[in-house]
């Protein structure tokens, strides 16, 4: 049995009257592939953005175990959360525009380097040895998830899916435990979700990691999910493996609509 | 490994080439006292510019206050080098400049640095006016009269030394972990926060840098002078500084050295014009962002490195074809 990785107990969300995320609980374990759906404004995102401490929940407690021990994310920051090894993607692609694939990398491996303040601005040798580190940990990504072609090209400047692949492979940089993908699919063509399809389960296998992914796009989900959650109006409708979540009666209700026997 | 040397060498020779250039001049007698002026306040604007670049052009902070961190170093040196008129009181004068400049950066930049875009302009152009303000009411700045008789101990020699300085120190400063980091952040803070960069300790350290750079900026300027006020630092001393950026390219060093030079030159050159001379620059500045509005270098920088590693990939290509 693996170990409990993240766990999320009764998170609420409230913007002003409107509960966006209500009461969640959730556990996700070492390495597993989990996929989150649910219709539009189901509070995803939302959840999302409290996974990663972007955004504070209202009550509830979210923990990840960093070190063998259990570290109270809610109520965090951001920085802090990303430190202790959640990392993510972006829903509308937010890649760092004007610098290169190899940067943007640079940038994420951030925190995994020590640099001199004197040594930065007079650029000892000792700045010359942190840079080609740097460097070096950045091409290994780039190698493995076939970057290679674009990698000293500005990301603003990459066709839609190459930017997707960048963002995931930024987010892996941050050397994180999970990572949370928010709609990777989204606006790609068969072809395109077939190679994504393989790229997130490479990323899984290779770095011992957990992967908690928003998608809409069912296959994708059912080919690639170990247990799916689905939340609708900012509650958890149901949980499981994708075959018993596909048969539960309220997730076909909630997704199709009208009455059950109707829906079939 | 090779390349990394030549560029530093060609640099060096560059710099040195500069030095040797205005020597020259001095030693003919082409540069007069009137050229030389113009040339130390080239100098001085290089370093206000490029510091100022640091902060808006880098970190993507738009400041309104840079005169502010230039009368702290003003008043330092000013004050200090009249007790104690040595070069060592000079070098002493500046570090102070340099230290109380940072307490007041961070002391304006941690509450300041959250807010974003005009709000953030009018935040550091208030704390630039309160240190203007400040300057003019105490009693050891002399209230609005200013510091004069101010030792002159800043020559051409010492400005071009602090120019080329400052230039390395933020070239050297922008391609570092450090610097990607603060791009970073520029880019897109959020995302930059969930990759585990720290945004406000990153935007905090860029404001403090070019602050402390505009105040050996400031320095200089007060005992080249030997007179200062406290409306030298006015707001439209921020705002000369930041056409300045602005012309040569937001986020280019190579553009703020040279629009502190065309701007300098064609100040200098208008002199001659009287009262018409503010017209001719405001409409020369904007025939200049009609037609190139991200400035004259945009985000482009001359890299002598980069050159050199083209050729040397050129060179390769064409062996491995022979």
């Amino acid at each position: 049995m693996a170990e409990k990785l993240l766990t999320v107990r009764n998170v609420t969300r409230q913007f002003g009257g409107l509960t966006a995320v209500n009461d969640v609980s959730m556990t996700i374990y070492d390495n597993e592939l989990v996929a989150l759906i649910g219709p539009n404004g189901a509070g995803k995102t939302t959840l999302f953005n409290m996974l990663s401490g972007l955004l504070p929940a209202t009550s509830g407690t979210i923990a990840i175990r960093h070190d063998g021990r259990f570290y109270k994310v809610s109520g965090k920051g951001a920085t802090s959360v990303a430190q202790h090894g959640i990392s993510r993607t972006f829903q509308n692609i937010r890649l760092f525009g004007d610098m290169t694939v190899r940067e943007n990398i640079m940038a994420a491996l951030n925190n995994q380097f020590k640099e001199n303040f004197w040594s930065t601005i007079f650029h000892t040798p000792g700045y010359y040895r942190t840079e080609r580190e740097m460097n070096d940990e950045a091409q290994k990504l780039i190698d493995r998830y076939h970057l290679t072609a674009v990698a000293d090209s500005p990301a603003n400047k990459l066709p839609y899916g190459m930017q997707r692949r960048v963002e995931i492979v930024r987010a892996l940089a941050t050397n994180p435990k999970i990572i949370f993908l928010d709609e990777p699919a989204a606006g790609m063509n068969p072809e395109e979700t077939a190679e994504l399809t393989k790229m997130i389960r490479q990323l899984r296998d290779e770095n011992n990691l957990a992967v908690l992914l928003i998608e809409h796009d069912m296959s994708l989900v059912m080919s690639l999910a170990e247990r799916i959650y689905v939340l609708d109006q900012g509650e958890v409708l149901a949980s499981g493996t994708p075959k018993e979540v596909s048969q539960n009666p309220a997730v076909v209700k909630a997704y199709l609509g009208g009455d059950i026997n109707a829906a079939g | 490994m090779k390349i990394r040397w030549q560029t530093i060498a060609i640099w060096i020779v560059c710099m040195a080439a500069g030095y040797g250039i205005i020597y020259a001049g001095e030693m003919t007698g082409v540069v007069d006292t009137f050229i030389e002026n113009m040339l130390v306040m080239m100098g001085i604007n290089i370093i206000l510019a490029v510091s100022l670049n640091l902060i808006v052009g880098f970190s993507g902070q738009f400041s309104l206050g840079h005169a502010g961190f230039m009368a702290i170093g003003a008043y330092a040196t000013g004050i200090m080098t009249q007790t104690e008129s040595t070069f060592a009181g000079l070098i002493f004068s500046i570090i102070a400049g340099i230290v109380i400049t940072i307490v007041v950066a961070l002391i304006v930049g941690v509450p300041t640095l959250r807010l974003k875009g005009d709000y953030l302009a009018i935040a550091t152009m208030g704390a630039a006016e309160i240190i203007r303000l400040t300057a003019n009411n105490l009693k050891i700045t002399n209230g609005p009269a200013g510091l004069y008789n101010i030792p002159q101990l800043v020559s051409w020699p010492i400005v071009y030394i602090m120019m080329c300085l400052t230039i390395i120190i933020v070239a050297n400063f922008v391609h570092s972990k450090t610097g990607r980091a603060i791009r970073a952040v520029r880019n897109d803070e959020l995302a930059a926060t969930a990759m585990g960069i720290n945004a406000t300790k990153y935007k905090l350290m860029a404001f403090v840098m070019g602050g402390s750079l505009a105040a050996v900026g400031g320095s200089l300027y007060a005992s080249y002078l030997q007179s200062i006020a406290p409306s030298n630092f006015n707001i439209m001393e921020s705002v000369s500084i930041l056409i300045i950026v602005v012309l040569g390219g937001i986020g280019s060093i190579t553009g703020s050295v040279i629009a502190a030079i065309v701007l300098g030159a064609i100040d200098t050159i208008l002199q001659n014009f009287g009262s018409l001379r503010m017209v001719i620059y405001a409409v020369m500045l904007i025939v200049i962002m009609i037609a190139k509005p991200s400035g004259l270098m945009g985000r482009c920088e001359f890299s002598i490195g980069k050159w050199l590693t083209k050729r040397a990939a050129k060179k390769q290509a064409a062996a491995a074809e022979s």
